[in-house]
């Protein structure tokens, strides 16, 4: 069934259609709530917010606007930004990354799954490392895959902006992860 | 500066002529692909560790189907104050004139009594004829016109009882 049509049976008091669209998006939402957040605490209750929200606000939805799906984002990045604003938490990447990237390493190859680690952590932090905006759209846009208009929608900024943002971010990325490659490098000479 | 209000205006119009910019000649430009590639491998790696555990799903959706629950009671609630708004101003519309049919002044609905004589009234107006049209008889020189009879079928019929033919026998008397 299209999230429409299950929108459309909420809005008539239809608890099994709110219980699909929950089942549905819970999760990408939960984890969403958690890229930006860093802490599962507050990506459950962003997750909780989130639909409560959406239950609230069912009436202002209009699907000639937008899809369900990037309303619904809209909402939890909005609520993130919000969380982070309240609590002021400034990421310390690095208390982040040891629970976040730990790979069960293959027995045969354990130096390449050492530099994988190693690798990911990296781009991990320099992402966390980005300035909020930039953050946010690339996590939108690597993590659940958004086009730039849809990102724009979520972000209710114009086009041009989210692909200037991205622009920049990739920039910063690739300077960041430049300069740790060329530091891996040298290590392992 | 009052200059910088104006660079602080242009900054983002240039950022968004940038985008488009950017936009038209593709989304990569400029970033390797295995950047984006490792990028998005690592979202999704960080991503996929975290994951709503299946009884704090079952509390969250109890949670959710309460409040559900609680929002359309309250959309409920406001239809019925709406509604209870309409059903007092009515009940108290419909107590009004019953207690005024009981207990108010007797109207009374022979209304032919009261309109005859405006009726009657009117007719002999027009029958008489305005002042405006009429020329003074000091003016003109002439005697005056002498007062148009009376229908009496008329009077008869309206005002009395009595056949036409009674009263022109009793106006010739």
């Amino acid at each position: 069934m299209l999230d429409t049509q299950l929108v459309e049976r909420c809005r008539t008091g239809d608890t099994d259609a709110l219980a699909e669209l929950f089942l549905r998006y819970n999760d990408r939402v939960f984890r969403l709530a958690y890229l930006v957040t860093h802490s599962r605490q507050d990506a459950q209750d962003i997750t909780q917010e989130t639909f409560i929200h959406v239950i609230k606000a069912l009436h202002t939805f209009d699907p000639h606007k937008g899809g369900f799906e990037t309303w619904l984002y809209a909402i939890a990045v909005n609520l993130a930004r919000d969380h982070l604003r309240r609590q002021k938490r400034f990421f310390s990447s690095w208390h982040v990354l040891d629970e976040s990237i730990v790979h069960a390493g293959g027995g045969d190859e354990p130096e390449r799954v050492s530099l994988e680690n190693e690798w990911q952590r990296a781009i991990w932090q320099a992402v966390n490392e980005l300035e909020e905006k930039q953050r946010i759209a690339v996590i939108l846009h690597y993590y659940l895959d958004l086009s730039c208009a849809e990102i724009a929608q979520v972000l209710r900024c114009p086009e041009g902006t989210v692909y200037s943002r991205l622009y920049y971010a990739r920039l910063a990325l690739e300077k960041r992860l430049g300069e740790f490659q060329g530091r891996l490098a040298w290590s392992y000479v | 500066m009052f200059w910088q209000k104006y660079v602080r205006r242009v900054i983002p119009w240039i950022r968004a002529w940038q985008g488009e910019a950017l936009a038209r000649h593709g989304d990569c430009r400029g970033a390797p692909g295995w950047l984006e590639r490792d990028i998005r491998h690592t979202l999704h790696e960080v991503a996929a560790r975290q994951r709503l555990q299946p009884i704090d799903q079952a509390a969250m959706l109890a949670r959710l189907v309460a409040e559900m629950q609680q929002t359309g009671h309250r959309q409920w609630r406001r239809q019925l104050d709406w509604d209870g708004l309409g059903l007092a101003l009515a009940s108290f519309l419909i107590v009004f004139s019953l207690f005024s049919a009981c207990f108010g002044p007797p109207v009374h609905f022979d209304q032919g009594r009261a309109v005859t004589p405006i009726v009657k009234c009117a007719f002999l107006e027009a029958e008489q004829p305005t002042r405006a049209s009429t020329p003074t008889p000091a003016s003109v020189g002439m005697h005056p016109m002498p007062r148009p009879a009376m229908d009496l079928t008329l009077i008869a019929v309206e005002e009395t009882a009595y056949p036409a033919a009674t009263l022109r026998a009793s106006s010739r008397n």
